[in-house]
């Protein structure tokens, strides 16, 4: 073998898992196209948002490079959701893409162990058996052998470009797409489907008005990583602006030009981040949309119009984007497109995404039908430190849904698939409030301890962490709430006498440990008072969140085995019957949250799953 | 040992007609062996083994040891899975007296066929994916039902009509979710409402799971039968009264054994409504010293009465007792009788009152429209929200799953005006979700996502 792992891909997923691989002490070889668009940011200049800031954290918290990446590339910090709720806070940075992209470059040049080559991936090859992955064939004719190979293309796998009635092969426009590694793939058996997402038009900064647009600036910036203390970046400001009845006609004047209506992409796009095309058909009611005109970087006059996401002809690009206040005299630099790509049917792998047809490949990112930069690199980390123990014969890690969103992310797409893009969403937590973007370290650094990936920095300040967040429970019981405290605040009267800590739980208490003790604020970290404040105010909360969730957990806990049959469950409807043999999930839980299987046939299940078998009884 | 529903399935059966004299009763068996089981306690075994399903064959129920004939029968063969449960199955048709069954039932479960738990058959016929919960409630109520009425109500819950209203109080429930659940997966920059949520919007749902929910006073009805009580003075006629009922109209139930109640009670239906009637008379007429816990049941029984019928000797007047009864009794659902109309002495009834002779049958026709009106009256089955919905909850487990959305969707209003935090807040119509989907099924986050894309416009 000449590696032991080998990441097809230098995305988000491929970074993760090539940097985990290695500072697992695998000999890791990174296959990647180009080596100058490693880690590039394809869409959007921003990480993170709500719920996508918490995978953010929790990669970093499992000894990810993420956090890091965007901490040193950051010029604009917000934290969204705080009028929802604490808990479902979460931090988002505007990001350098150029910046981004090459501390991506550098932390892999600078990982020991990690080697990375040029070329394009066409097929894999496998032992005589066809079971075993054996390494890749490249389009030049290499062949690299590694036991394990961990598949992370993004958008690049057998990828059309569409612009209007204009389309050609490539992976980001001007970027050649990776040919031949998807129909291989189909011959070998895999199950690949297509999906499809679209990307913004970006204009010249020099071009647009400023004064026809409402400045948006950030909030003081602080690390997404917990490695950091603090961050200190220059900063630039997005602008607001919005479409009117003018763009509006326009775009319908293009419509029958669009790929997406006249039927040329049958892959897929996400709801959630809809071209403005679909936005004006499927909401003709509306007499504006809100666009986000955002720098794409320092060192750049491009500016990325988020909220315009299109894929309609140029000429049509041109002339709504210049109906937008602001925007009159908008210069195109590059047109936004649609792409269309090969996925991975991923409830075809394993909870450790490894594939169930191919021991020793591991699939990870939009190549399992997600979508975004976060979901993509919490599915990279997830692979390599998985593909690691595969290759040392551990127990593959597999994080539950009550102990992190990538837990939930993974668990969702090896048991749902992915109907479109598959995005995380707070929703899709059945237990969020105690997923918090900052307890994301008390979760998980414990277990990227045991693996191995956390370093003696990062279990020193965890130590140092605990200590503190103790030390200030402690001082945070022993304040009392006195009548002065309730002379200012009328809030506080029912509390007199109470600890600080417990008078916290009520919602009509505002503010934090700080509000009370601001001399803490000189002796510990913010993050760690927020984190006390936010244990007490949602103590009560997680208590019922936990009461919810108990039959969930429950049917979590009841395992499936591998070879169950699903065909000697009597009375199990034909349909659960064959999405459950197709699914072959591990639990009850899993079983239960298939669409196609009613509550009858979980119960049916739950029956023949609590009983002993019986052979004799027909 | 107490066998619960989700031990292994074992044979079972049970009286599938409501107990009582009848040109037929028609007991039920069902579970995996019931058919081995069942050739076991009839003339032609063997034809009964290779009986095809839904087949049926004419026969001899016999006792097993001794082969004595119990009574003539027709058994229907149900093959798995094809009958009702989804498991084998045999019906047998007998004779409906209550001898007959009684010794058929004795028979079948010394043959080794275990008494059905209350809704067993449902619950199989559920767990086998035949039925939903609803459906399975209301087969259930169909088979027990003994009215027209009662019968009509159970069909049309049957053909969904309370599914639907249900459906629409989920439908409700995912766009208040939604209304959460899109501020708190979307920043106010991709399109999530800047302004938090409406306290209306909440208050739309909780009135229309409270309609359904209230309703269930009259289902319980038509279900279990109106709970009415016949009482008043010793020697008033309650129970001439009682026994004239029994007498005039058709009785469903006949009268339970008083050896184990000192009460007795019988089925009756009037107008079309079942009707528990009770006769507290062997309350008053214990033994001395038991007297006063006579006297507390008899309350408790009145107490929890659907309507009360209370019975004064027209000859002899209102005692103050009778005063006093009537004054504590106040608004509540009564009908006041003033029996004895046929005696010689007889007063002229006062205000209120319905002259009738329980002896005699005299003035009964009015006294039985005056009850059903009452019945109907007090369970707010004329006017009222519960009856413009036109379908009712039946089934105590409904009921209990209702309140429990309800209560959890006034959790939601009160956290909503005290400050609580959306992403708390968001926990209590998760737990209302929960408890309304286990009666239509479960409200998955697929399905609120949905709702939240076709409602806004989102995405930068």
């Amino acid at each position: 073998m000449d590696y032991e792992a080998i990441v097809i891909g230098g995305g988000h997923a491929g970074i993760e898992a090539a940097l985990a691989l290695a500072r697992l002490g695998r000999r890791t070889l990174m296959v990647t196209q180009d080596l100058e668009a490693v880690g590039r940011l394809s869409c959007n200049p921003a990480v993170g948002g709500l719920s996508k800031g918490n995978l953010v954290r929790e990669i970093d918290a499992l000894g990810g490079q993420m956090g890091l990446l965007i901490d040193d590339s950051m010029i604009q910090y917000r934290m969204l959701g705080r009028s929802r709720g604490p808990a479902v806070q979460s931090p988002r940075a505007q990001a350098d893409k150029a910046l981004y992209s090459s501390l991506a470059r550098r932390a892999l040049e600078a990982q020991a162990g990690l080697s990375l080559f040029m070329d394009c991936v066409v097929d894999i090859f496998t032992d005589d058996s066809g079971k075993r992955v054996e390494g890749v064939l490249t389009a030049r004719g290499n062949r690299i052998g590694s036991a394990c190979v961990v598949l992370t293309t993004g958008t690049f796998m057998e990828s059309r470009l569409f612009i209007g009635d204009w389309s050609a092969s490539g992976g980001r426009l001007g970027e050649p797409a990776a040919l031949g590694l998807g129909t291989a793939l189909r011959a070998r058996g895999f199950s690949l489907g297509r999906m499809k997402t679209g990307t913004p038009a970006r204009i010249r900064a020099g071009t647009i008005d400023t004064g026809e647009m409402a400045r948006q600036d950030g909030e003081e910036c602080r690390p997404f990583s917990f490695l950091r203390d603090s961050v200190s970046r220059p900063v630039a400001p997005c602008w607001v602006t919005y479409t009117n009845e003018d763009s509006h006609r326009v775009i319908r004047s293009g419509m029958d030009r669009s790929p997406l209506f006249s039927g040329a992409i049958v892959g897929l796009g996400p709801r959630y981040c809809p071209s403005i095309e679909d936005k004006v058909r499927r909401f003709p009611e509306r007499e504006r949309h809100q666009v986000f005109v955002e720098p794409e970087g320092l060192q750049t006059d491009e500016m990325y119009l988020n909220g315009l996401s299109t894929s309609l002809p140029e000429d049509i690009q041109a002339a709504f984007i210049r109906t937008i206040p602001g925007l009159r005299q908008a210069e195109i630099a590059r047109p936004g497109y649609a792409v269309e790509y090969d996925y991975l049917d991923p409830r075809r792998l394993e909870p450790s995404l490894q594939s169930r047809l191919l021991k020793g490949l591991f699939v990870a990112g939009q190549t399992n039908g997600s979508s975004g930069y976060e979901e993509a690199a919490a599915q990279g980390l997830v692979a390599g430190i998985n593909a690691s123990r595969f290759l040392s014969g551990d127990e593959a890690m597999v994080l539950s849904r009550a102990e992190a969103y990538i837990g939930v992310l993974v668990d969702d797409l090896v048991t749902l698939g992915a109907s479109e893009p598959y995005r995380m969403f707070t929703s899709r937590a059945e237990r969020r409030l105690s997923l918090r973007q900052d307890s994301a370290d008390l979760r998980l650094t414990p277990i990227a301890a045991e693996i191995g990936l956390a370093d003696e920095e990062r279990l020193e300040r965890f130590r140092r962490r605990l200590e503190g967040t103790d030390e200030i429970r402690e001082l945070a019981s022993r304040r009392r709430i006195t009548r002065e405290d309730a002379a200012s605040d009328p809030a506080l009267g029912p509390h007199i006498g109470e600890a600080l800590v417990h008078a916290l739980r009520d919602p009509k208490v505002s503010g934090g440990v700080s509000r009370f003790m601001p001399e803490l604020e000189a002796r510990f970290p913010l993050e760690w008072l927020e984190t006390v404040a936010l244990d007490s105010r949602y103590s009560g909360y997680e208590a019922k969140e936990e009461r919810l969730a108990h039959r969930m957990e429950r049917a979590e806990r009841l395992r499936i085995p591998g070879d169950f049959d699903y065909a000697k469950v009597e009375g199990l409807s034909s349909e659960a019957q064959e999405k459950l043999a197709a699914a072959r999930p591990r639990t009850l839980g899993q079983a239960s949250r298939l669409p196609g299987v009613r509550r009858s046939d979980a119960a049916l299940l739950l029956v023949a799953l609590s009983r002993p078998v019986d052979s004799s009884r027909g | 040992m107490q066998r619960s529903y989700l031990d292994d399935p074992v044979p079972i059966m049970a009286l599938a007609t409501p107990p009582g004299e009848s040109a037929i009763a028609v007991i039920r068996t069902a579970g995996p062996g019931s058919i081995a089981l069942a050739s076991s306690c009839f003339s032609r075994k063997a034809a009964l083994l290779a009986a095809s399903g839904h087949s049926s064959l004419f026969g001899r129920l016999i006792e097993p040891g001794s082969g004595d004939t119990v009574d003539e029968v027709l058994a229907t063969v149900f093959r798995a899975p094809s009958s009702a449960t989804g498991e084998d199955a045999v019906e047998f048709s007998c004779h409906g007296s209550p001898a007959v069954t009684r010794k058929a039932l004795a028979v079948l479960e010394a043959a080794g066929f275990a008494p059905a738990l209350p809704g067993e058959f449902s619950f199989r016929a559920f767990l086998h994916g035949k039925t939903d919960l609803v459906r399975a409630e209301a087969v259930a109520e169909l088979v027990r039902s003994g009215s027209e009425a009662e019968r009509a109500e159970a069909l049309r819950r049957l053909e969904g009509g309370l599914s639907d209203r249900i459906a629409s109080a989920r439908s409700q429930l995912i766009a208040v979710l939604a209304e959460v659940q899109v501020r708190l997966d979307f920043d106010e920059d991709q399109g999530s409402p800047e302004e938090g949520i409406d306290a209306a919007v909440l208050a739309r749902v909780r009135s229309s799971i409270a309609t359904l929910s209230e309703s269930y006073a009259f289902g319980r009805i038509y279900a279990e039968g109106a709970r009415v009580v016949v009482a008043g003075r010793p020697n008033a006629g309650k129970s001439s009264l009682f026994n004239l009922m029994l007498r005039e109209e058709r009785s469903i139930v006949s009268r339970e054994p008083g050896t184990t109640r000192d009460w007795i009670e019988a089925g009756v239906e009037l107008e079309g409504l079942p009707v528990r009637l009770i006769d507290t008379a062997g309350l008053r007429d214990a033994p001395a010293g038991t007297e006063a816990e006579g006297v507390a049941r008899s309350r408790r029984l009145v107490a929890g009465a659907d309507a009360l019928v209370y019975v004064v000797d027209g000859s002899l007047g209102l005692a103050p007792e009778d005063l006093d009864f009537l004054a504590a009794r106040g608004k509540a659902a009564t009908v006041r009788v003033w029996n004895k109309a046929d005696h010689p002495s007889c007063l002229s009834a006062p205000e209120g009152f319905l002259a009738m002779s329980a002896m005699t049958g005299e003035g009964f026709p009015a006294f039985a429209s005056a009850l059903a009106r009452t019945i109907r009256d007090g369970s707010g089955a004329h006017g009222g929200g519960a009856s413009e919905i036109g379908v009712r909850v039946a089934s105590s487990r409904q009921k209990a799953l209702l309140d429990r959305a309800l209560q959890s969707i006034d959790e939601a209003s009160s956290g909503l005006a005290a400050g609580i935090p959306l992403d708390a807040l968001s926990l209590d119509l998760r737990a209302a979700a929960d408890s309304l989907g286990e009666i239509t099924g479960e409200i998955s986050s697929a399905e609120i996502l949905e709702a939240i894309f076709s409602g806004f416009c989102l995405g930068k």
